[in-house]
């Protein structure tokens, strides 16, 4: 019988198999969690990023309209002065138009932002009694939003000068 | 008891090999502070609104049940709009009539503090408005 395996020996060799495949499936089961949370955390700087720069930008030129707009921000133009978190309503409604037209005019709000996935911006009216009037929707059509889904949302709260000059309170929601 | 020895052996050597995965890999566990970051935000983005539609001063006053601060924060923060509950306080420094509320319990919670000028009897008075967000839960 020299050479050949005992079968004490076949035991050991297959519970230490078994052992090792347990403790390589334990650690690997981590991975997936991480490149989700990796592709979260990606997800939450462009929506941070994207709410900032609407936010807080007047736009180029500053006083952008739908046909001249290459960057988009919504910024109230307060002169020289750097005033964050006062929107212009008139580009809101600019805004608004701009990426009503179905899929094209998604496709073109999200090629003058740089965006290279889908995004959804809203904007609303928040009144006296704490109700919120939308303003602003640019949302993905049905088709580009099924395939990959809204990951992160922040909320800015933010004043507004409306057509009359008069300031009121207001909320973007920015999704990613 | 012979071969007994090899399964003696595989035994020790599984404890061994435990022990060594978990000195050199320890549990990861994912930490992010998302939450934190936007109540910083939040606080952020409230108090430069405030500023913005000229109600500092007038909030930095408000005091009592229903006030005006307290209601334009039910207003931005209500449960129905946010799905998230908010506790908040403020904490005025430097104005003799302004109105500190008192800071409830939290369980995270994010300060933000603006400075702002006015004319008082004919000489200017610089106070500070605190603005205190957070959650309960």
């Amino acid at each position: 019988m020299k050479g050949q395996l005992t079968l004490e020996y076949l035991i050991s060799f297959v519970a230490f198999i078994v052992f090792i495949v347990f403790i390589y499936l334990q650690y690997s089961s981590n991975i997936p969690s991480f490149i989700a949370e990796a592709s979260k955390e990606d997800s939450r700087s462009k929506t941070y990023q994207l709410s900032e720069i609407l936010l807080n930008n007047n736009g180029e030129p500053k006083d952008w309209d739908q046909s001249n707009v290459k960057r988009i921000g919504l910024s109230y133009d307060y002169g020289n002065s750097n005033q964050t978190n006062l929107l212009s309503l008139k580009k809101i409604t600019e805004f608004n138009t701009k990426c009503s037209g179905g899929l094209n005019s998604y496709l073109s709000v999200q090629e003058i932002l740089s965006f290279d996935q889908p995004f959804s911006v809203r904007f609303y009216e928040i009144t006296n009694n704490g109700q919120r009037n939308i303003i602003l929707n640019c949302a993905p059509p049905a088709s580009i939003a099924k395939k990959t889904g809204m990951m992160t949302t922040i909320t800015r709260i933010t004043a507004f000068v409306d057509n009359a000059g008069v300031r009121k309170t207001g909320e973007l929601v920015v999704e990613v | 008891m012979k071969g007994i020895v090899n399964i003696l052996e595989l035994l020790l050597a599984g404890v061994i090999l435990m022990l060594a995965f978990i000195h050199f890999f320890p549990q990861y566990s994912i930490k992010n502070q998302w939450s934190y970051a936007l109540l910083e935000v939040y606080a952020r983005d409230t108090l430069k609104t405030i500023d913005n539609l000229d109600n500092t001063y007038d909030y930095a006053l408000a005091d009592g049940v229903g006030n005006e601060f307290d209601n334009f924060m039910n207003r931005i923060y209500s449960i129905q709009h946010t799905d998230k509950v908010f506790v908040w306080w403020k904490d005025i420094e430097n104005l003799p009539l302004g109105m500190d509320s008192q800071k409830p319990y939290f369980t995270e919670a994010k300060e933000e503090t603006i400075v702002d000028v006015v004319d008082d009897g004919g000489t200017f008075r610089v106070y500070s408005f605190t603005l205190g967000l957070g959650y309960p839960y």
